[in-house]
């Protein structure tokens, strides 16, 4: 009643209407007037609460990840090594996996496979800096066909942003039509990777890396062959470098020794190595000459398939420290001429 | 808020307003949120903000160009709307204003604002009547003629006089989230003093549109699309309509002959309306057709007031001593402020592709936080004090942060910009800066394999000398990718502003900056 007092107007002449209704109008009010104060006070709440996890640093999560099975053993009879040439790329690239025995021999019914192309660059395939789509479109088709749950193909885009980076090179569209997805990176998503010990590392100990790679259960590496200005030659062990978040550890580091400890980390199952057009110079990245070798390097040893590749540039694996360290860490044969090699 | 209880149906005025209020709110937020990178394009990101026509006449001063006219042709029409009206921008649709009445709404009922008494009441009246009544000096005329005259010499204080950029600059650092520094202490005065004493007092659009309006009003209402008319006849003077108006408007209180009310201030937003206790004293009309009158069921007697007072009549302008002391303060503070502030502008930042030369950049931008918003790699934030009070929330493109990635966003910042600070550039004519490399710290000069930079080059502006890495500063566009990717700390490739010649101080250098 005292409130109704104080509402009523100025110099207290009226009457002071007094009927429940008006006092029920009252209550509403204050109802609505209390409801919205506890709504902001919740707004802010969350607000504050949204503002202080930003403020909190991550803890980030340590994986020790145990190194991967050593390479698949070849079933007798089946080559360890296969070399496919031919004008038609995507028809290359599986020649060179049947010649292995086929994908079924790496890729299980219900298996996520994750492919780490070389997706890096703007231009297509005629600039030798990406891997060809082709190839990759062809490896995912493979996985789909042996029954692969997802195929995942991504890659760390070096130049302009990730999704068009995967347009402009035409892997993102190979990939798709084929059935696989692509996640692409972009150089400045360093959030997303995850901590992992490398206990069989020289000079590099742990890494950040993104997590689709350590989950997977197929890993496979198609690489461009091409020249690189720093490395000599990037293929398949160096291709591992665009599922690590740390470039800086990486090149402060050992170069070489440090690409062959993240192979101890990520071990692949299979590596297909796309030689179909090679950047001579000028690498990674290009502009530079290219040379049409038409060919297409498959197999489950990764240095081997490296090593084979290095002819191809009138180099041998002594000119790319990587490889012989990769061979010097367990990590696959130096010395190609060892395996079975098949030619097709 | 008045405890004024009597018929419903004078709240649905009220529900009415706030709802547009909300939405217009909302509408401001939302396309705050799209100019996210794709910006919105139908309609623009930006449009809310070409509502305003502070930022439209700023910008003809300071860039006096036509394109700027054309640019901002919504501020025009709102201002024609004023012209003939009243200020219903800030009472129906300014998202600051919103927010102070949001506050004041919310305001928990043990704090109390100031509310007039009758005694106060009853001699303003007498004084309108005797003539009497002392004009208020109105600092928001000074501030406003002090904005648009800085304009002329190319300095912007729009972030502080334009409510609809110092709101979206504020949502902007709310979405990140930050604390918006700005909005919280003007939510603070809200809360503490009243609701509307910014858009009273302070805010200088608030002023250029009591300007305009005052200039329309000989027109009458019959043309007004929104305003206020009252019927002295009924009119009991009780006073309720005074105590209600936000914005502390007297007049449908003490006007003393009937129609359309002719105060600057009023910003028809019905509150008197609302407030009135008797039927059709006040109505709210468009076009000379009532939309809403008061309903109210009571008539009470007149209020008798006292004697015409026998002094003199003096209707100078006054200007009380604590007024006065007030803005001398004031202007002592933000001179000494701004004095220290200085800096010498000829030192050139590195801004993204588009931005017009620094003085005239400074000028136009209005600090509205948009670009930095739709950036896709967000390497363009808002500058500190770092640079002086003039670069004060100026986007700088921090390229280690990010690289700008102008060629494939097709420049999404000059396309969001409402103010013309950044226009559109062809990607093959863009030169935001040069790169230079630091010899002393880059690892290809010391003999280590990196070149990270040359593999982040997309425009073949660098090239490998053995393992050094030679930049051709006819192709370096500045994008700043190799900076951003050096592994090196502080970075031993840095893209420097055009005009700048690269220095390196030892040990010195730029620190990596984190995640904004």
């Amino acid at each position: 009643m005292k409130r109704e007092h104080e509402s009523e107007s100025l110099f207290g002449k009226g009457k002071d209407p007094t009927s429940a209704e008006l006092l029920q109008e009252v209550e509403r009010r204050d109802f609505v007037k209390k409801a919205g104060r506890i709504t902001c006070g919740l707004v802010l709440a969350a607000y504050l609460g949204s503002l202080a996890s930003c403020a909190r640093k991550v803890a980030p999560v340590v994986k020790r990840v145990t190194p991967g099975t050593s390479a698949a053993v070849p079933p007798s009879g089946q080559a360890d090594l296969a070399v496919a040439t031919g004008p038609n790329t995507g028809e290359i690239t599986r020649k060179a996996v049947d010649a292995l025995g086929g994908m079924g021999r790496f890729v299980k019914q219900g298996n996520v496979v994750v492919i780490k192309a070389n997706a890096s660059f703007l231009d297509g395939p005629e600039a030798g800096t990406s891997t060809h789509p082709d190839v990759v479109g062809q490896v995912v088709a493979m996985c789909r066909e042996s029954g692969a749950k997802r195929v995942i193909v991504l890659d760390h885009c070096l130049r302009g942003m990730p999704d068009a980076c995967f347009a402009a090179n035409g892997i993102g569209e190979a990939v798709k039509s084929a059935g696989g997805e692509v996640i692409a990176f972009g150089a400045w998503e360093s959030g997303h990777g995850v901590e992992a010990g490398i206990p069989a590392g020289v000079v590099m100990k742990s890494t950040n890396i993104y997590p689709e790679v350590i989950n997977a259960d197929v890993v496979i590496t198609v690489p461009k062959a091409k020249h690189h200005s720093s490395a000599g030659l990037s293929l398949g062990m160096k291709n591992f470098i665009g599922v690590t978040t740390q470039m800086s550890k990486i090149h402060n580091s050992d170069l070489h020794q440090a690409i062959a400890d993240l192979n101890t980390l990520v071990r692949a199952d299979l590596s297909v190595i796309d030689a179909s057009i090679i950047l001579l110079d000028n690498g990674p990245g290009g502009p530079g000459p290219t040379r049409a070798a038409n060919t297409v390097i498959a197999s489950p040893d990764i240095v081997a398939a490296d090593s084979y590749a290095c002819t191809l540039f009138g180099l041998t694996a002594e000119d790319v420290p990587y490889i012989v360290y990769g061979n010097r860490a367990g990590l696959g044969e130096v010395d190609f001429n060892k395996l079975k090699i098949a030619k097709v | 808020m008045s405890r004024q209880v009597g018929k419903r149906g004078r709240r649905v005025l009220t529900i009415t307003r706030r709802v547009v209020q909300a939405a217009f709110l909302a509408l401001f937020v939302v396309l705050l949120i799209k100019a996210v990178y794709p910006p919105l394009s139908a309609p623009p990101s930006n449009v809310f903000l070409r509502f305003d026509p502070l930022a439209g006449l700023f910008s003809l001063l300071a860039a006096r160009s036509a394109s700027v006219f054309i640019r901002y042709w919504p501020a025009w029409i709102l201002l024609g709307l004023t012209l003939l009206g009243s200020r219903f921008f800030c009472g129906w649709i300014c998202p600051l204003g919103t927010c102070f009445d949001a506050v004041g709404a919310i305001k928990p009922g043990a704090m109390k604002y100031y509310r007039p008494g009758g005694r106060e009441m009853k001699e303003r009246l007498a004084q309108e009547r005797d003539g009497t009544l002392p004009r208020r000096f109105r600092i928001k005329y000074v501030l406003l003629a002090v904005v648009l005259a800085l304009a002329l010499f190319g300095i912007n204080l729009l972030y502080f006089a334009s409510p609809l950029v110092v709101m979206n600059l504020s949502v902007y650092y709310i979405l990140l989230p930050q604390i918006p520094v700005l909005l919280l202490i003007l939510v603070i005065i809200a809360l503490v003093y009243r609701p509307r004493f910014w858009c009273q007092e302070i805010c200088p659009l608030g002023a250029l549109l009591s300007l305009s309006s005052l200039a329309g009003k000989k027109l009458g209402a019959k043309l007004s699309p929104l305003s206020i008319s009252k019927d002295s006849e009924t009119c009991i003077s009780c006073g309720a309509c005074y105590r209600d108006c936000p914005f502390g408007v007297a007049e449908p209180y003490t006007k003393q002959d009937s129609g359309a009310l002719r105060s600057g201030d009023c910003t028809s937003c019905g509150a008197c309306v609302s407030a009135c206790p008797v039927e059709g004293t006040l109505a709210l009309t468009s076009f000379g057709a009532k939309l809403c009158i008061s309903r109210g069921s009571r008539a009470k007697e007149r209020l008798s007031l006292p004697a015409p007072a026998a002094q003199e009549a003096h209707r100078g302008l006054t200007v009380t001593r604590r007024e006065f002391a007030g803005s001398l303060g004031l202007g002592a503070v933000l001179a000494a402020g701004y004095a220290i502030g200085l800096r010498d502008l000829s030192e050139p930042v590195l801004r993204m592709p588009g931005a017009q030369d620094e003085s005239l950049f400074l000028a136009e931008c209005n600090r509205c936080a948009e670009c930095t918003r739709t950036c896709p790699v967000r390497c363009i934030k808002p500058m500190g004090l770092e640079d002086g009070f003039q670069r004060l929330w100026t986007p700088r493109f921090y390229p280690r942060t990010a690289g700008c990635v102008f060629d494939e966003c097709n420049q999404a910042c000059a396309r969001v910009c409402p103010a013309g600070a950044i226009r559109y550039e062809k990607p093959q004519d863009v030169k935001i800066g040069i790169a230079d490399v630091n010899r002393r710290t880059c690892l290809g000069y010391r003999g280590r394999l990196c070149l990270v930079c040359m593999e982040r080059c997309r425009f073949d502006a660098i090239r490998a000398d053995g393992l050094r890495p030679i930049i051709n500063s006819e192709k370096c566009t500045g994008c700043g990718a190799c900076e951003q990717t050096c592994p090196t700390d502080p970075a031993s490739i840095v893209v420097f502003p055009l005009g700048e010649t690269p220095s390196w101080p030892s040990g010195g250098g730029r620190r990596r900056q984190g995640r904004f």
